[in-house]
């Protein structure tokens, strides 16, 4: 007997037993083939050694499948339908939050390097607040790092986010088939493994937030001591607040 | 050897196997019919059985080059039928063997 014999026999085996899923057992006994084919096994000796297709079927009949009954099941995929929006708005925000972050990455490194380096050009095309060229150069630093920390950091979120979605989608997926009394698959994916640059990125991450940490501290020191006190938001008038040095 | 009492000593074998990881069903198949003399069809089968009582749970996993692969993964209930099973074959496998071996020391 050849592999199409066996496999059309074992089907009209299980259907004649009543028993459910027959394509997907069918499938089982396809790969099966699959697999000896591509050891070299002649297609004669696997149907030798998988046992009478007749004996199979009784095997499976032997085991009664549990099937939810048809309210049960309809009560099941309307509670599915319910989760699934929710869990769906979840994976909506995260890519919001993600985008939200690259953004203010993007913001900061951008405003940062205004302030750093154009604060004489810009100053004409917006309202940069008073502060000595010392600060403005440190907090300037500060918010480029602080950018490029987010950047570095979003590119993780984005990668969290993927993984989120292909999960949540998954488990969906299984649980769906599974109301329905169909297959329980879930589609598993492998998490990717660490590549050898992503060390390096992440210990360059940490770097540059200790950098925007130092930088942002610095700016605060020589800020406080060229108003003369604190807050020195005050002092320069920033905020809307009435300092000495408003109009400067 | 009688085949029913085989079926309940292959699902203990089954369990065993999937104790230490995930496994696909071709894998078991060749697995088994390596050690025991069986007809390989008979794994798929078992492992529906099992499935049914909640002992296992199934995953497809892409693979590079062919269809995905069905996975085994034991769940808890899985777990705990395994460790009675073993320990209710150990058991009477002890217990047959005395009673065998009682019987030779009466003929020699």
């Amino acid at each position: 007997m050849k592999k199409d014999e066996y496999l059309k026999r074992l089907a009209g085996e299980l259907q004649r037993r009543g028993i459910k899923d027959v394509q997907d057992i069918v499938a089982e006994y396809q790969q099966h083939f699959a697999f000896k084919e591509a050891e070299g096994v002649p297609e004669e000796e696997v149907v030798a050694k998988l046992g009478a297709p007749e004996t199979l079927a009784a095997q499976f009949a032997a085991e009664p499948g549990r099937s939810p009954g048809g309210l049960k099941r309809a009560g099941a995929l309307a509670g599915l339908g319910i989760l699934g929006a929710l869990s769906w708005i979840a994976v909506a925000a995260t890519w919001i939050g993600a985008i939200g972050l690259l953004f203010a990455g993007l913001g900061s490194l951008l405003g940062g390097v205004v302030l750093a380096f154009g604060r004489e050009f810009f100053i004409q095309l917006a309202h940069i607040p008073y502060m000595p060229a010392a600060s403005a150069l440190l907090f300037g630093l500060a918010l480029l790092f602080l950018g490029l920390f987010l950047l570095l950091a979003w590119r993780h979120v984005w990668r969290g986010c993927i993984r989120f979605q292909a999960m949540i989608g998954g488990r969906l997926k299984n649980a769906i088939a599974a109301a329905r009394g169909r297959t329980e698959a879930v589609f598993h994916s492998r998490r990717p493994q660490a590549a050898a640059g992503s060390r390096l990125r992440n210990h360059l991450m940490w770097g540059v937030l200790a950098a925007f940490l130092v930088f942002a501290l610095a700016a605060m020191v020589v800020s406080v001591k060229n108003a003369g006190g604190m807050p020195f938001w005050h002092i320069w008038g920033w905020f809307g607040y009435d300092g000495p040095l408003k109009g400067v | 050897m009688n085949s029913q009492y085989k079926k309940g000593v292959l699902e203990l074998c089954v369990l065993s196997l999937l104790r230490r990881r995930d496994w696909y069903g071709y894998e078991i198949s060749e697995y088994l019919s390596r050690h025991i003399h069986l007809a390989e069809g008979t794994v798929y089968p078992i492992l529906r059985k099992l499935k049914g009582e909640g002992l296992l749970t199934v995953y497809l996993q892409e693979e590079s080059g062919g269809p995905p692969r069905k996975y085994y993964s034991l769940t808890g209930r899985g777990w705990e039928a395994y460790k009675a099973g073993r320990a209710e074959y150990l058991g009477f496998a002890r217990a047959v063997q005395a009673l065998l071996e009682e019987e030779e020391n009466e003929k020699g």
